[in-house]
């Protein structure tokens, strides 16, 4: 009874891999073969609309000054922008910087400082967005760059009257500080330039990240703002978006630099905070998507279903490998054909992580020359992102369950000028 | 087995598993492709951009010594070496300095001047005062600091821009980017990827000035079960039909053809999962986005910007934004018929052309 019940499992997990490999060859193949879709990057001349671009801060004093530069730079009507960093508590320079741009540009550099209330990117978003005004919000974090032209692109979607959010590229500008920094160029750019662009192709549910992104006011109104109790805000957001009718799109074009990590604490650290807000949204929403609301096809609903579960995959990939070991020492023999999809499986699918087709790929489309040649390491980093996700999720699901992790701020190091904090 | 065959057997095995990481390790330990990509750039996109490096280039490269003698005729190099014709009051210098109608200098005109056509520019032209180019010319790039007009035929290979107006003779060909602070007219068969300009214009005629209407304040049109209020929109599911002479409240999105018939009006953006049928004299106060074609009739007028995710052809006199409101029209392939005009810029991802 217990290997039969065993067998079904781990032809489950199979199965749930195999989707997700299927998945990660479609999105591959659609960016090597398929029609390129980035509709709104030509909207160059344009009744521009009020923007207000949201920096959250928490002890940034390294990296606010550049960004705040970057902005200032922006080939953006000065009338209809506001630079609104967001210092929550810093115990650094960050307020004196900020305030001293403030009083430099009154009418650009608006401040928001942050003394009280729930810590956290969210709460913090939350809290300012509902005093801003604007009719696009955009976000940045405090470490990231965006070149003069990025504010425009970033907007023009929101010609379209369907689009809720918008979501840019992130390119790393810190890659050849180590391994870990190269390895995760490579991830970025499997994760953006195939991953998001591929769903943009085909219509599919785009994540918004969080950051080089925005959301329309009115869009944020009707499913009642930023939520606080989440760890991804980003991914909440995209969707209640999606279930309340919006539209989410990438714009690959729309790049921006940001700092990666640089350190493995820090990176495991990241990661399992990506892999606790992200379950947190599989909880909250998969129920309701796979329910598929009216405006939202079938393709697309499995789409987002499977987008929620990208953290899940990881335990389930290890679950199954104990469940193959629990089966042969039950004395069972899985057909060869179960290891075989396994096996496959497992280089194919890792959550979130762009599988290797797909960052090999990515490469090729960027124009990369060498870079491509670091492939067979990224194998060690999807091993330690499955260990990070999986411990992660084993805690929320066994453990402290959906919400019971501290909201506060889970702080990345920033590497700017040398050092860390 | 032989403890040397194993120990061979062992050393061939772990050769075959580390031959993969011979590359990745040399990468590492000497990195060939460790800067960030190379993708955020640091102009501001405006179509302009290469018209001021090649202003910002001469300012350099110039000759002090010429800005005393702007009349006057001159062969020499600048100081990067680079060929250099200054074309003074004699037109004509610059013809008996052409080699069988080829110059391969870059060329600077100081004087209002007539180029008679055929002429092959290798380099840059930097015109200081109104030009007017002949037919049949071939052009790399052209920088006008008046109004400049490019006879039949002609072909532009990277880019022009005036700060005046700038006019296109029939059947011509620009390859890159053309850009005007006044009006770009672009005559019959020009085709053409990017222009932006105060206002684009395709074709001969003058068009009218744009209707200045007062807002949608009440919806006259029905609409079919399903339809849903979102927000800021309406979504109704499938094709949908505005009758002749109907208005729509707000903001429309249509998951199937959406026809405009002639003389309607919307009061809000559009966006079609299919095609878009305006047919002539309807009016749209926002932006206009399709993810197939859009086709207009005659007379029509968009508030906004105009998005085909394939194909857009412009009807007769049709006007994109207003002259207080700049948009943009942007597809794969455009078409634009006479007395089309467009406040802002045009763009099209493999080609567009005037009809």
């Amino acid at each position: 009874m217990i290997t039969a019940i065993f067998v079904a499992l781990l032809w489950v997990v199979v199965a749930i891999l195999v989707v997700y490999t299927v998945r990660h060859y479609i999105f591959t193949f659609n960016r090597l073969f398929g029609r390129h879709r980035q509709p709104y990057v030509d909207i160059t001349a344009a009744e521009w609309p009020v923007v207000s671009v949201f920096i959250p801060c928490h002890n940034e004093e390294k990296v606010i000054a550049d960004s705040l530069e970057a902005l200032l730079a922006a080939d953006y009507p000065r009338d209809r922008l506001s630079i609104i960093p967001i210092d929550d508590r810093s115990s650094d320079d960050t307020g004196r910087i900020l305030r001293d741009y403030a009083g430099r540009y009154p009418k650009l550099v608006r401040p928001v400082f942050r003394t009280g209330g729930i810590p956290g990117k969210a709460a913090a978003m939350a809290e300012a967005s509902a005093r801003v005004g604007g009719e696009v919000h955009l976000v940045f974090d405090a470490d990231y760059v965006p070149g003069p032209k990025l504010i425009k692109q970033l907007v023009a979607p929101f010609f379209d009257p369907e689009v809720g959010a918008v979501m840019g590229r992130v390119v790393p500008e810190n890659v050849s500080r180590n391994l870990l920094t190269r390895l995760l160029d490579l991830e970025r750019a499997g994760g953006y330039q195939v991953d998001q662009q591929a769903r943009m192709n085909l219509g599919l549910v785009p994540q918004y990240g969080g950051t080089v992104g925005g959301v329309r006011r009115e869009a944020l109104s009707s499913v009642g703002g930023w939520r606080t109790d989440t760890l991804a805000e980003d991914t909440d957001m995209t969707f209640r978006l999606v279930l309340n009718g919006w539209q989410v799109v990438y714009q690959n074009r729309s790049e921006c630099y940001e700092e990666v990590p640089e350190n493995w604490p820090t990176r495991i650290r990241q990661i399992r905070r990506w892999t606790h807000g992200h379950n947190q949204a599989l909880g909250r929403y998969v129920g309701r998507i796979l329910k598929k609301p009216a405006h939202l096809s079938w393709l697309q609903a499995l789409d987002g279903a499977l987008l929620l579960g990208v953290f899940a995959v990881g335990p389930i990939l290890l679950f199954g490998w104990m469940l193959a070991l629990a089966l042969y020492y039950m004395g069972y023999q899985p057909p060869a054909t179960i290891f075989m999809v396994l096996l496959v499986s497992a280089f194919s699918t890792l959550g979130n992580f762009a599988a290797f087709f797909e960052v090999a790929t990515a490469t090729r489309l960027d124009g990369s020359r060498n870079r491509v040649r670091l492939l067979p390491f990224l194998f060690f980093g999807f091993l330690v992102s499955l260990m990070a996700v999986s411990q992660e999720s084993i805690l929320q699901f066994v453990g402290r369950g959906f919400g019971g992790r501290t909201i506060k701020w889970d702080k990345t190091e920033r590497y700017r000028n040398g050092g860390t904090q | 087995m032989s403890a040397a065959f194993f120990a061979l057997l062992l050393a061939a095995t772990a050769l075959w598993i580390i031959l993969p990481l011979v590359p990745a390790i040399g990468e590492l330990l000497r990195p060939t492709d460790a800067d960030p990509l190379n993708a955020v750039g640091s102009d501001s996109g405006d179509l302009t951009v290469f018209a001021d490096g090649f202003r910002d280039y001469l300012a350099r490269q110039l000759p002090l010594a010429l800005l005393d003698t702007p009349h006057a005729e001159y062969t020499g190099r600048l100081s990067d070496g680079t060929p250099f014709l200054q074309v003074g009051e004699r037109s004509a210098f610059l013809r008996e300095a052409a080699n069988e109608g080829t110059i391969a200098s870059l060329v600077v005109t100081t004087t209002p001047t007539t180029l008679p056509g055929g002429e092959v520019f290798l380099l840059e032209l930097l015109a200081r005062e109104t030009m007017h180019g002949g037919a049949d010319a071939v052009y790399r790039a052209v920088l006008a600091e008046m109004d400049l007009s490019l006879g039949e035929r002609s072909s532009v290979l990277r880019w022009v821009h005036a700060a005046g107006n700038l006019s296109i003779g029939r059947a011509s060909v620009l390859f890159g980017r053309a850009s005007a602070l006044g009006d770009v007219r672009l005559h019959q068969g020009v085709t053409f990827r990017r222009v932006r300009a105060a206002r684009v214009i395709a074709g001969a005629a003058e068009p009218g000035a744009p209707r200045m209407l007062p807002p949608v304040v009440q919806g006259t049109v029905k609409f079919p079960a399903g339809t849903t209020r979102e927000r800021t929109y309406t979504r109704i599911t499938g094709d949908f039909t505005v009758p002749s002479g109907g208005a729509v409240l707000g903001s429309l999105v249509v998951t199937g053809t959406l026809t405009v018939e002639r003389g309607a009006r919307i009061g809000g953006s559009v966006k079609t999962h299919r095609d878009c049928v305006l047919e002539g004299d309807v009016v749209i106060d926002g932006s206009l986005v399709s993810r197939r074609d859009v086709t207009t009739g005659d007379g029509c007028a968009i508030g906004g910007s105009l998005v085909a995710e394939r194909a857009a052809t412009l009807g007769a006199g049709t006007t994109v934004g207003t002259p207080t409101s700049q948009a943009s029209v942007a597809a794969e392939r455009i078409a634009l018929h006479d007395g089309v005009q467009v406040f802002g810029a045009v763009t099209a991802v493999v080609e567009a052309r005037t009809v």
